[in-house]
C-alpha cells in the first residue's frame, strides 16, 4: 500500500474512532438522562400520592379540584401535568371539565401555549399534543394557527387531532377541515376520525360541509354521515337542508365521478 | 518465479487490495448518504409515533379494514402463539387468513383443533379469482372467531399461498405477515396510520422487523424486549437495526424502497392485483412485488409512495445456527440476483426515475456485487502479505477500515433507535451492542459474503427449493429467556 493510501486510511480509521466513541457518549449521556428523570419522577409520584388521592376524590365530588398546598417544583410540575392529562383522556363530561379547569389553573396550559411558540417544531407539535390530551379551549386559537403553519405530514394530523379535542365550536372545526383540504392529499377517513373526537354537535359541521360544494368536504361530510347513524339523525333535522341529505343517495354517483376525474387514485383502492 | 514476475504479482495484488478497499469506502459514503436522508426524516417520525393518538384511532369506524394473509408451511410450534398475537390486534375491522401451503406436518390440524375450526360449505367459496393460483381444497372457520379463516391448498409456494390468501380476502387493504412472527398489539395501526394520511398516492407501507430471541413473551405478545443472549441472534439483532433504522427509513424518504419484508407489510389490494401479484418459482418474492409496484407507478406516471413505518413492530425468530442463518442467507441472495436480473431493464433507465438511476443501479453495483469485491479484496491482500509477511500492517489497516466504517454504521442505527423509540432501555444493552457490534466486522461480515455468494451460484444452478428452515416454539424461547 502506497504511503499516501496508508495515510489516508490511517486517518480515516482515527476519525471513525472519534466518531463512534462520540456516538456511543452520545447514547449512554442519554440513556443516564433518561433513566434519572424516569427515578425522579417515580420518586415525585410517591410524595405526591396524597394529593393525587385528593383529587381522584374531588372527581366525584361538587366544586373544583383542589390545587397543591405547596408551590412545585419542576420535576412536580411535570409529575402532576401527566398525570392530568392522562386522567382528561380517560374520563368525559364534567370530570373532564374539572381537570382542564385544574390545568388551566396551575398554568399547564399557559406554559404550552407558549411552547406552541417555540422555534422548534417538535416541541411545537408536542405542546400541540399536551394542549389537546388538557382540552382548554383557550388554545384552539393558537392551534389553528400552528395548524395553518404546517406542512403537510403526520404533524399536520397530530395538531389537527389536538384542535378537534379543543374545538370552541363548528367554525373551528370547519377551519380543520380547509387546512387539511387545502393540502391538495385529502386523508378523507383520517379527517373524519379526527372530527368525531371533538366534543361539539358535528351536525351543523356535516351540514356545512356538504353544503361547501367542496369535493373533499363533501366527500368527508358523507363519511361521518355513513359511519354514524346518531349524526344522521341529527343533520336530518335541520329543516332547511332536509332535502340535501335525503337525496343523498342519489347524489352520490355523480359526486363519486366528479372526485374521481379530479383524483383517479382516490378510489383504486 | 523470478523476482520481477513476482514483484508484478505483489503490485497487481496491492492494486487489487486497494481497489476493493476504495470500493468499499464507496459503498458506505452512498449508504452514509442515505443514512443522513434516515436523521433528516426522525423527527418527522418522531412526530409521528409518539404524538398520534393511537388509542383513539384503533376504535374509529374510519379506519380501513385490513385482511391479513399469514402463509403457513410446517409452522406447527409456531403457528398457534402467531395467531393468537393475531387476534388480539388493537384494531377496528380485520380477518385473519392462515394459509395452510400443503403442510406436511400438523399445522392444519393444530389449528382446527385449537381454534374449532370446520370446513365451510363449497357455496361460500370464492366463485372468481382476481389473481391466477392453485385451487382452495377447503376454509375452516369457526363463527367464534369471527375475523379467522384458514384455506387449505395444495403445496404451491409462498408467492402462491399469499395469491390464494389475495383471491379470497375481503378488504381493500392486505397485510402480509409470516408465520413464524409476532405482531406488537398496535403494530397493525401504526402502520395503517401511514396509509391514512395519504391514502391516494401511497400504495405500499413496510413494517420494521425486529429480533425476538431472548424476549419475554405471553399469550403471543412481546411482553419484555430483551437482547438475545446467543452469539448470532445478537448479531442479527443489530444487522437488523441497520438495515430498517439506517437503511430502509432513508430510501423510503426518497421513495426508493427496493424491498417490504415478508415478515410484515401492508399492501392496496387493487394495486397487487393490478400487476399480477406475487410471483411464482424463487424466493425474494417480498422484493419481486415492490419492484412491481414501482415499476407499474411509474409507467403509468402515477404521483405514489412506498412508505416505511419503523414504529409497526414485527417480531420474528432469528435463525441460531450457522447451518440455518447459511440456508436463509443464500436463499435471500438468490433471491436478490434473480430480481435484479428480472428487472435489469430499470438499470440506468430514467424513465424510472429514482428507482432506475439510483435505487436499482445501487443494489446491482453494491449489493448483489458487494461479495466478490470483498471477498477477493481481502484474499488479494492476504496473498501480498504472505509474498512479503514485513507488510502485515496493510492487511490490518485494510481490516481496521472495513471494521471502523461497519462499526460507524452500526452506531448510527443505534443511535436513530435511542433518538425514537428506545426499544432498549438499559445501560447495559448499549454496551452489549457496541461490543457484538466490533464482532460483526470480524468474520459475520465476510461469512454473509460469502452466503451470498453461495446463493449467487444456487441462482445460476436454477435452484428453486426454500433451503433448510427450522421452527421452534414461541413458548421454549420465551421460557429460554426467562431462564
Amino acid at each position: 500500500m502506497t504511503g499516501g493510501n496508508l495515510e489516508l486510511a490511517q486517518l480515516f480509521i482515527v476519525i471513525g474512532a472519534v466518531l463512534v466513541v462520540l456516538i456511543l457518549c452520545g447514547i449512554l449521556v442519554s440513556k443516564a438522562i433518561r433513566l434519572r428523570r424516569a427515578r425522579l419522577i417515580r420518586q415525585c409520584e410517591l410524595e405526591n400520592r396524597a394529593y393525587f388521592d385528593r383529587i381522584r376524590q374531588g372527581l366525584d365530588q361538587d366544586g373544583a379540584l383542589p390545587k397543591p398546598e405547596s408551590p412545585l417544583n419542576r420535576i412536580e410540575r411535570k409529575v402532576v401535568q401527566e398525570k392530568l392529562m392522562a386522567w382528561a383522556d380517560r374520563v368525559d363530561g364534567v370530570s373532564r371539565e374539572k381537570l382542564t379547569a385544574l390545568c388551566e389553573d396551575l398554568g399547564f396550559v399557559e406554559r404550552e401555549l407558549g411552547r406552541l411558540q417555540s422555534r422548534w417544531s417538535v416541541r411545537r407539535v408536542d405542546a400541540a399534543y399536551r394542549l389537546g390530551l388538557m382540552r382548554s379551549r383557550r388554545a384552539a386559537g393558537a392551534l389553528l394557527e400552528e395548524l395553518r403553519r404546517q406542512r403537510f405530514g403526520p404533524a399536520l394530523f397530530v395538531v389537527a387531532r389536538s384542535l378537534a379535542l379543543c374545538a370552541r365550536g363548528t367554525d373551528d372545526l370547519e377551519q380543520l377541515v380547509a387546512q387539511i383540504v387545502k393540502h391538495r392529499r385529502p386523508a378523507h377517513e383520517m379527517t373524519a376520525s379526527i372530527l368525531e373526537e371533538a366534543g361539539e354537535d358535528l351536525g351543523e359541521l356535516v351540514r356545512r360541509l356538504m353544503a361547501s360544494g367542496h369535493p373533499d368536504k363533501r366527500r368527508i361530510a358523507r363519511l361521518m354521515l355513513d359511519k354514524n347513524p346518531a349524526l344522521r339523525l341529527s343533520v336530518s333535522a335541520y329543516p332547511d337542508r332536509k332535502d340535501d341529505f335525503s337525496s343523498q343517495a342519489s347524489q352520490q354517483p355523480q359526486e363519486a365521478h366528479e372526485a374521481q376525474v379530479e383524483r383517479p387514485e382516490t378510489h383504486a383502492m | 518465479m523470478r523476482e520481477g514476475e513476482e514483484h508484478q504479482v505483489r503490485d497487481l495484488l496491492l492494486g487489487y487490495g486497494l481497489f476493493a478497499m476504495y470500493y468499499i469506502m464507496t459503498v458506505y459514503a452512498i449508504y452514509f448518504v442515505i443514512m443522513t436522508f434516515s436523521f433528516r426524516k426522525i423527527a418527522s417520525i418522531v412526530k409521528g409515533t409518539f404524538y398520534s393518538r393511537f388509542r383513539s384511532l384503533a376504535v374509529s369506524d374510519h379506519v380501513p379494514p385490513v385482511s391479513i394473509l399469514v402463509p403457513s408451511y410446517n409452522e406447527e410450534l409456531t403457528i398457534i402463539e402467531s395467531v393468537r398475537s393475531l387476534l388480539s390486534l388493537e384494531y377496528p375491522e380485520y380477518e385473519v387468513l392462515v394459509v395452510n401451503d400443503g403442510s406436511a406436518d400438523r399445522t392444519l390440524d393444530v389449528l382446527i383443533g385449537e381454534f374449532g375450526l370446520t370446513a365451510l360449505p363449497d357455496s361460500e367459496l370464492p366463485k372468481s379469482c382476481a389473481l391466477e393460483a392453485s385451487p382452495i381444497r377447503a376454509v375452516y372457520h369457526n363463527p367464534e372467531y369471527p375475523n379467522l379463516y384458514v384455506l387449505d391448498k395444495p403445496n404451491g409456494g409462498k408467492a402462491d399461498a399469499l395469491n390464494v390468501g389475495i383471491n379470497f380476502s375481503h378488504y381493500p387493504l392486505i397485510c402480509t405477515i409470516d408465520a413464524d412472527s409476532l405482531l406488537d398489539r398496535d403494530a397493525l395501526i401504526r402502520m395503517v396510520r401511514v396509509y391514512m394520511e395519504n391514502p391516494a398516492e401511497t400504495v405500499a407501507v413496510g413494517g420494521n422487523v425486529r429480533i425476538a430471541n431472548g424476549c419475554r413473551i405471553e399469550n403471543g405478545t412481546v411482553k419484555d424486549v430483551r437482547l438475545p443472549r446467543k452469539l448470532l441472534p445478537m448479531l442479527q439483532s443489530i444487522e437488523y437495526l441497520k438495515a430498517f433504522l439506517g437503511g430502509r427509513i432513508g430510501w423510503s424518504s426518497v421513495n426508493a424502497l427496493l424491498i417490504i419484508s415478508g415478515a410484515f407489510g401492508l399492501f392496496r389490494k387493487q394495486d397487487v392485483i393490478n400487476v399480477g401479484g406475487y410471483r411464482e418459482g424463487f424466493p425474494g418474492e417480498d422484493m419481486n412485488i415492490v419492484l412491481k409496484l414501482h415499476k407499474s407507478m411509474l409507467e403509468q406516471k402515477r404521483k405514489y409512495r412506498i412508505a416505511f413505518c419503523p414504529d409497526a413492530v414485527c417480531w420474528t425468530q432469528a435463525p441460531d445456527t450457522l447451518r440455518i442463518l447459511g440456508s436463509q442467507r443464500k436463499r435471500w441472495g438468490r433471491g436478490n440476483l434473480k430480481n435484479m436480473w428480472e428487472f435489469r431493464h430499470l438499470f440506468f433507465n430514467p424513465k424510472y426515475r429514482q428507482i432506475g438511476l439510483f435505487a436499482i443501479p445501487y443494489n446491482v453495483l453494491f449489493e448483489t456485487l458487494n461479495p466478490y469485491f470483498k471477498i477477493t479484496g481481502f484474499l488479494a491482500l492476504v496473498g501480498y502479505v504472505s509474498m512479503d509477511m514485513t507488510k502485515w500492517y496493510i492487511l490490518l489497516t485494510f481490516f481496521l477500515v472495513n471494521m471502523m466504517i461497519s462499526l460507524i454504521f452500526n452506531c448510527g442505527a443505534m443511535l436513530l433507535e435511542e433518538i425514537a423509540f428506545r426499544r432498549y432501555s438499559k445501560a447495559r444493552d448499549a454496551w452489549r451492542m457496541v461490543a457484538f457490534a466490533l464482532l460483526l466486522s470480524l468474520g459475520y461480515d465476510h461469512l454473509n459474503a460469502y452466503w451470498r455468494f453461495r446463493g449467487h451460484i444456487d441462482f445460476f444452478r436454477n435452484k428453486k427449493t426454500w433451503g433448510v428452515m427450522e421452527r421452534k416454539s414461541w413458548k421454549d424461547e420465551s421460557a429460554k429467556a426467562s431462564a
